[in-house]
């Protein structure tokens, strides 16, 4: 336990010490009691803290720090225990305070407890905090202050006992059934597989019987029925690879950019449940973060190792992304971009077109509507727009330009994916769930949904 | 705002720990305050010495005002301030009144005098004390949240009745009674102050056996009080000088420590290397 000793006489002090000699000075030599006793009553002040500065030194305090758990949710609740043993011979008062950083707020009880430690004696303080920010916080130090009149003669022992903690995001307000992230799934699987025909698990189709076929997998019912032999036929379903580029860029800012990264996290914990590949490509300028989660002990640290990712201040650079993917041969993939329509659109095309050549099934997460930007943006905090109806901040924010420039973009996105076969998803808000949009995407590929839109001449 | 912390602040209702509004501590340190003016107001009164009366009678007002004005904002600056304003106006009625004592003597007695002045200087003790005690336990500030809406409410009940005999289990803390607190600062004081009356008793009887020896005012005026006025002069300069000293201390005795220290894991070195020859 390692304790840092601060010793100061105040200014204050050093004003009782000055009022107290000046009132007893004159009080003497004008023969005046009105001053006197004041004076000597200051002189007395201080020497009583010094007095309970030399016999308060030697006491040891023992000190203790506990926290319930190392990693957490943001807006969830965290105990801290403190143990103060005095192993001391004398009573001890001490002001205890528990100090922690930004990401937590106390309740119900204040920083700062009185304390009386008789000798020998343990106390348990018990601090609950609550999370109100991600990031790695920290709490500790514990300050205490022995003895009375600190204004005056500050006596603080430091101890340096600091527990390190993972705020995470706060849990998804919604809530979706695991039943809809299964059928999510298996719509994709079925959308997006590979299938290669020959020897599998999975039933294609029957057909006619050829010499060097095996003859276990002859339908006997179907020959019957045809009076020829006719067998079934066996494909293989291969893994699928799943791709997430996350824009770590200068306009993937603020709550739009903590939205997108607890998005992420949310579908890479339903892709790992299953047996397809993962892997995270986080990019700024250049490729900052490639995380691949892998099943088995390590899996929650390696999920965990997501949430330490923070927006870089540059430009982004998705063309570096790609061309990162492509030397890391990791081709034939479904690649989910986690991005705005913000910065250089160029860029992006290119990048999506490289994607296409490299066989990649592409589907581009907007996170670039106008709820966002509202609350991203500086006029937002300045013209308190919170007060104001969302009509009137759209006519008085966005201006009729900044909103034919956005329609301009999402066109032109939007025509390059669907020329390469990709999709256009777009997150409306912060109401909006990932998950939820995916399944809207999905439906849109099932049988009757495309009987549909092949009848519409879509 | 962003709408997450809309959410929070329905959730959670943030509590400042302020000065308190009313207290009937600062009602006493006012009241203090006044009695001492008042009584001092009285006995310049009394001297008969308009110039005396009217210092005072502006120096009271003042006070009365800057009392008022900062209602429950009691600082040790500000007490600091009112007993400049006790300096001030003694070194006025000196020049303008009597030079043998702070009022005329003629009008009052000597004895009552004194009374007055020890009655004064106790109600600036109380309301020094008062204004101490105040800022050591009334006026430390911070803030902590509250849970309003139910379901914060829920979640914290959930949360403490899971810490159940475990190490992180809340207990509820008391303080310490008003009356235990008094205690514990008085029982602080009670050294230096038998410390200082011995140092006072030895002047009252030094002066004393003057005053028997040499029935003289005059030789006590020239003995008795520059002596004790020297004896204020050092003890000041021995309370600074502790004061930069008392690092000093601490600093030795940790050299002390290590030097223990050190000799120990020579010990223990010496121990090893013994063993390494004999293996």
């Amino acid at each position: 336990m390692l304790e840092d000793r601060e010793l100061e006489l105040t200014k204050n002090g050093k004003g009782f010490i000055l009022f107290g000699s000046l009132f007893v000075i004159i009080g003497l030599a004008i023969d005046s009691y009105v001053l006197i006793i004041p004076g000597i009553f200051f002189l007395m002040v201080i020497s009583s803290t010094f007095a309970n500065y030399l016999l308060t030194q030697k006491s040891e305090i023992e000190v203790g720090l506990r926290i319930s758990k190392n990693y957490m949710r943001s807006r969830g609740l965290l105990a801290v225990s403190v143990q103060l043993t005095n192993n001391s011979n004398r009573q001890v008062k001490l002001k205890a305070a528990l100090r922690f950083s930004y990401h937590f707020q106390t309740i119900d009880l204040p920083e700062q407890v009185f304390l009386q430690l008789k000798p020998q004696e343990t106390k348990k303080l018990v601090w609950i905090l609550i999370a109100v920010r991600r990031g790695n916080a920290e709490v500790g130090p514990i300050d205490l202050d022995i003895g009375p009149f600190q204004y005056l003669f500050k006596q603080t022992r430091r101890i340096d006992l600091v527990e390190y903690i993972k705020v995470l995001p706060q849990r998804p307000r919604i809530n979706i059934p695991w039943k809809t992230k299964k059928e999510l799934l298996l719509k994709m699987v079925h959308e997006f597989a590979k299938r290669v025909k020959g020897r599998g698990d999975e039933f294609f189709a029957l057909r006619d019987y050829m010499p060097g076929d095996e003859v276990k997998h002859i339908d006997w019912y179907a020959t019957a029925r045809h009076d020829k032999l006719i067998t079934k036929e066996f494909e293989d379903e291969r893994n699928l690879h799943f791709l997430i580029y996350l824009d770590l860029g200068s306009n993937m800012f603020g709550p739009k950019f903590e939205y997108a990264l607890s998005s992420v996290v949310e579908l890479s914990s339903l892709i790992q449940g299953t047996n397809h590949d993962l892997a995270v490509i986080a990019y700024g300028d250049n490729v900052s973060k490639f995380i691949v989660p892998q099943l088995g002990k390590n899996e929650l640290k390696l999920m965990l190792n997501i949430y330490d990712v923070e927006a870089t201040g540059v430009e982004s650079n998705f063309i570096n992304a790609i061309k990162f993917t492509k030397s890391n041969q990791l081709l034939h993939s479904i690649a989910i971009i986690f991005s705005d329509l913000e910065g250089d659109l160029t860029n992006k095309l290119q990048g999506l077109h490289l994607l296409k050549t490299m066989g990649s099934r592409v589907i581009f997460v907007n996170f670039s509507t106008m709820d966002f930007n509202i609350l991203a943006s500086p006029e937002w905090a300045i013209d308190q727009a919170q007060n104001m109806a969302y009509k009137d901040i759209m006519e008085n924010v966005f201006p009729s330009i900044v909103k034919d420039d956005y329609r301009l973009r999402e066109k032109k996105i939007r025509q390059i994916l669907y020329s390469i076969g990709g999709d256009y998803v777009e997150m409306k808000g912060y109401e909006d769930n990932i998950i939820l949009s995916l399944y809207r995407l999905m439906k849109k590929y099932s049988p009757s949904q495309r009987m549909v839109q092949q009848a519409l001449g879509r | 705002m962003r709408f997450r912390d809309k959410v929070f602040e329905d959730d959670w209702e943030k509590k400042e720990i302020k000065m308190q509004k009313f207290s009937f501590l600062i009602l006493l340190h006012h009241l203090f305050g006044i009695a001492a003016i008042t009584l001092i107001l009285f006995q310049s009164a009394l001297s008969l010495n308009i110039y005396v009366f009217t210092i005072w009678m502006i120096i009271g007002i003042i006070i009365l005002f800057f009392d008022v004005t900062r209602g429950n904002k009691l600082t040790l600056n500000g007490e600091l301030i009112f007993s400049f304003f006790f300096v001030f106006g003694t070194g006025l009625s000196i020049l303008l009144g009597d030079f043998s004592s702070m009022f005329f003597p003629h009008s009052l007695g000597r004895i009552e005098i004194i009374l007055f002045q020890i009655f004064t200087g106790t109600f600036l003790v109380l309301r020094y004390t008062t204004s101490l005690y105040f800022i050591e336990f009334k006026s430390h500030e911070g803030f902590y949240v509250v849970p309003t809406s139910s379901y914060s409410q829920e979640q914290l009940k959930h949360y403490q009745d899971n810490l159940i005999l475990t190490d992180f289990e809340r207990k509820k803390t008391s303080e310490d009674r008003l009356a235990k607190k008094w205690f514990f600062l008085l029982q602080r004081m009670l050294w230096p102050a038998v410390i200082m009356l011995i140092l006072v008793l030895f002047a009252v009887g030094y002066a004393l056996i003057i005053y028997f020896i040499i029935p003289d005012n005059s030789i006590a005026e020239f003995i008795v009080r520059p002596s004790l006025i020297v004896v204020a002069i050092l003890y000041t300069i021995l309370l600074l000088r502790t004061h930069t000293i008392l690092p000093e201390i601490v600093d030795r005795k940790d050299d002390f420590k290590e030097d223990e220290g050190t000799s120990d894991d020579m010990g223990e070195l010496e121990s090893e290397i013994e063993l390494e020859s004999t293996i």
